[in-house]
């Protein structure tokens, strides 16, 4: 005779069974080993306005770093820790986190776990300042060590830091988008059109768009059925930063800080939307909307001319199978004018306002002000635009007649003539949102230019007021 | 007493009592909690120190957000387009499952297999297949001699992907339930509206279909539901773009709550979802009630 079975025998079979299936589907947890470079003596550099730091003694003391999570962030937060280690004996633990990286702060914050030191974005701190989440650092670190911030940093980088009259970070990181054109030489010489690429022929950038637009259109590529196989040029990724930046060439702020306007139904927005998107994806037919950025669509071969990323040289070299991309100035609006450029600022360091150890933190602070702090940052993707104005001329970092050395050379170029969006606005992000999507519009024919710039000037207008009603 | 001393009684309350614990926490909990951040200035560090406002959340996101109105047409037409090409599709494939014979249980395990693959995984899938210069969906249209489309970056056919994407992926879940509720048809009244002649599109109108409307009705509303609340795939696919073509509610809330730290706004708008989908759904009960019953 069969024997049932109980419930009691039922329910611990299950959760035997169930317990088991879980431990056995558990991931397994792979160390990933962080290569560290050798760290480069820092010879000691003379330059004037350099901040005076005398490191602590800091020993037995341990601090957190949060970052972003992506191998070359974290190698360079494992440089930077030892550096500072070996200054004042603080360990540091470094916890790498997923985009975006305030989220992880405010709630970290919200149930009483934050690091002492986190790598964010300028702009990106903006609503945690509103928050009263971060420390304001302009008595504690710059004051403390005689640091002019004016002279010492480019505006572009220092801007993002600095809301509401005060700095609330370190940023080591000028801007490297907007102001540059990524070339891929190997095709450039491949077609034999180097006279159009004008780092081959002694310039630093493009004169004006036709000329840029030349190469692209040389550079383009159709297959036998007549369907475009490699695009020209793509500007995707970073939009309205161009946008700004073609438009300030032409002698009109987006933002009028004075004042208190917006500007994207001036006649100036008007003409730097045609040259950035109507002229070249509808009238020359050599660019088209990709859904991913510039500088991933010219990895993957998909388009020659990326208005991409100053890093993407050295990034080139490790993630592209060592794919020599260029880097020449974006052209001017106005031929025969220097080109000027908006940019968004980069990456830096922050001190959170429940840090636990919050004097080591401004201690490390203090440290990534430094020449060598600032140097040692610069080091990431294979060479980076340093918010520090005088490591943008380390010979050293980017040494005459190589490569990588000369693409940054010609990346701190544009970086001299940029300028942050600006402040008082509202929410940077929010902003970004509203036009990079009236970019987006015309680029993909949903809108004309006039259409996209009034939409985009409208709901400007309502995220000012609701700024200033203190929404 | 002799209840509560009921050994069978006792396992009952303890597994409720498990149940409506984990309901009350991590459910009933968080809505009351959002709705207190929806009427306050909600200060996420200092919670006991936000101030009161009352509806003016509302007031903002209905006066003075246009993205709001913008979100709330895009969820509306996702929904109802989802609505119209899940219903038909699944009763046909169940109509035809419900006739087989053999191997039904293999053709629903095929069929069922997209439910269970997770959406991000899907959504990553179909953006390699819809990619407009080396995705095979478009080489497939050419073959056939048909223009390409641009499929996730164009304004109107970014709406129409994701669309597709959807019915793929939930089809299979409701072919199950639509089988179901037809396999319990009673065999007799087919037997019955045969013998007296009737056609199979009569029998299908008149015998079938209303003795299905209560599983219809539940698969609209699951749909329903389910479309109205869309996050996933429209941010995997499309991130909201191209030029806001497919930028949903739900986006608008994580956007206002996790980027600009908006906490009161984004409770606001998700209560008003959360209203809108009770409305509807209630609407739809009402309007699907069957005056009759077999």
């Amino acid at each position: 005779m069969s024997r049932k079975l109980s419930r009691r025998e039922f329910l611990l079979s299950a959760a035997a069974v169930g317990a088991g299936t879980l431990a056995a589907c558990a991931p397994k947890v792979i160390e990933k080993e962080v290569v560290v470079e050798k760290l480069v003596e820092v010879e000691v550099v003379r330059v004037a306005g350099q901040p005076a730091w005398t490191p602590p003694d800091l020993s037995g003391q341990e601090y957190l770093i949060w970052g972003l999570q992506y191998d070359p962030h974290v190698e360079t937060y494992h440089r930077l820790a030892e550096r500072f280690e070996k200054h004042t004996g603080a360990k540091a633990t470094v916890e790498p986190l997923g985009w975006p990286i305030e989220n992880h702060i405010i709630t970290g914050m919200a149930a009483g776990l934050v690091a002492d030191v986190v790598c964010i974005v300028g702009k990106q701190i903006f609503p945690l300042v509103a928050e009263e989440a971060v420390l304001a650092v302009d008595e504690l670190v710059y004051d403390a060590i005689g640091c002019d911030v004016d002279t010492w940093f480019g505006p572009v980088g220092l801007q993002a830091y600095q809301y509401f009259g005060k700095t609330w970070g370190v940023p080591t990181e000028g801007n490297n988008v907007s102001g540059f054109v990524n070339g891929p030489l190997d095709l450039i010489e491949e077609e034999g059109v180097e006279d159009l690429w004008p780092p081959l022929n002694g310039e630093d950038g493009f004169k004006g768009f036709e000329n840029m637009w030349e190469l692209a259109d040389a550079l383009q590529k159709v297959d036998n059925a007549g369907n475009v196989a490699r695009w020209g040029l793509s500007s995707e990724g970073w939009h309205n930063r161009h946008l700004f930046g073609i438009m300030r060439t032409l002698g009109r702020d987006w933002w009028d800080q004075e004042s208190h306007t917006f500007h994207l139904d001036s006649d100036e927005a008007y003409e730097a939307m045609q040259l950035l998107a109507v002229v070249p994806i509808f009238e020359l037919g050599i660019e088209t909307h990709l859904e991913e950025a510039a500088t991933r669509s010219q990895f993957a071969g998909k388009v020659a001319l990326a208005c991409g990323n100053a890093t993407q040289p050295g990034t080139a070299l490790t993630e592209a199978d060592g794919m020599r991309v260029d880097n020449a100035v974006y052209p001017s609006a106005i031929p025969g004018r220097e080109a000027l450029f908006v940019g968004e600022g980069g990456w830096g360091f922050i001190v959170p306002a429940q840090a636990k150890n919050p004097d080591v933190a401004i201690e490390f602070l203090k440290f990534m002000t430094t020449y060598e702090g600032q140097k040692e940052y610069a080091r990431i993707y294979g060479g980076n635009t340093s918010a520090c104005n005088a490591v943008n001329d380390d010979a050293e970092l980017y040494p005459e007649g190589t490569f990588i050395g000369d693409a940054m050379r010609r990346a701190g170029v544009a970086q001299k003539r940029t300028i942050y969006y600006g402040s008082e606005f509202g929410n940077p992000s929010e902003m970004e949102e509203i036009t990079s999507s009236a970019v987006e519009k015309v680029r993909i024919g949903e809108a004309t230019t006039e259409e996209a710039l009034a939409e985009a000037q409208e709901l400007l207008e309502e995220m000012l007021k609701r700024w200033n009603e203190g929404a | 007493m002799r209840t509560l001393r009921n050994p069978q009684f006792q396992f009952g309350f303890v597994v409720l009592a498990l149940v409506l614990t984990w309901y009350v926490l991590f459910s009933f909990r968080p809505v009351v909690l959002g709705f207190k951040m929806a009427v306050t200035d909600y200060d996420l560090l200092n919670p006991a120190d936000s101030k009161l406002v009352g509806l003016q959340h509302f007031e903002t996101i209905f006066n003075k957000y246009k993205l709001f109105w913008v979100s709330v047409r895009n969820t509306i037409t996702y929904a109802v387009m989802v609505n119209l090409g899940t219903v038909p599709i699944a009763l046909v494939f169940a109509y035809c499952l419900a006739k087989v014979a053999n191997g039904r249980s293999w053709y629903q395990w095929a069929l069922f297999l997209p439910v269970v693959v997770s959406m991000a995984a899907v959504a990553l899938l179909f953006r390699f297949l819809m990619d407009p210069g080396l995705g095979i969906f478009n080489h497939a249209l050419k073959a056939a001699g048909l223009p390409p489309s641009r499929w996730l970056t164009g304004p109107r056919s970014a709406m129409y992907s994701i669309v597709i994407v959807a019915l793929w992926k939930g089809l299979g879940g409701n072919i199950v339930i639509l089988t179901a509720g037809l396999l319990n048809v009673p065999r007799e009244l087919y037997d019955v509206a045969k013998v007296d002649g009737a056609s199979s599109w009569k029998t299908f109108w008149y015998v079938t279909l209303p003795l299905l409307s209560h599983v219809l009705k539940l698969v609209m509303i699951l749909v329903t539901i389910g479309s109205l609340q869309v996050y996933t795939s429209a941010m995997i696919l499309t991130r909201g773009g191209p030029g806001r073509a497919t930028y949903m509610i739900s986006q608008f809330v994580v956007e206002e709550a996790f980027t600009h730290l908006r906490f009161g706004l984004a409770s606001s708008s998700a209560f008003v979802l959360f209203l809108a989908i009770l409305v509807i759904t209630l609407m739809q009960l009402r309007l699907t009630r069957v005056g009759w019953e077999y």
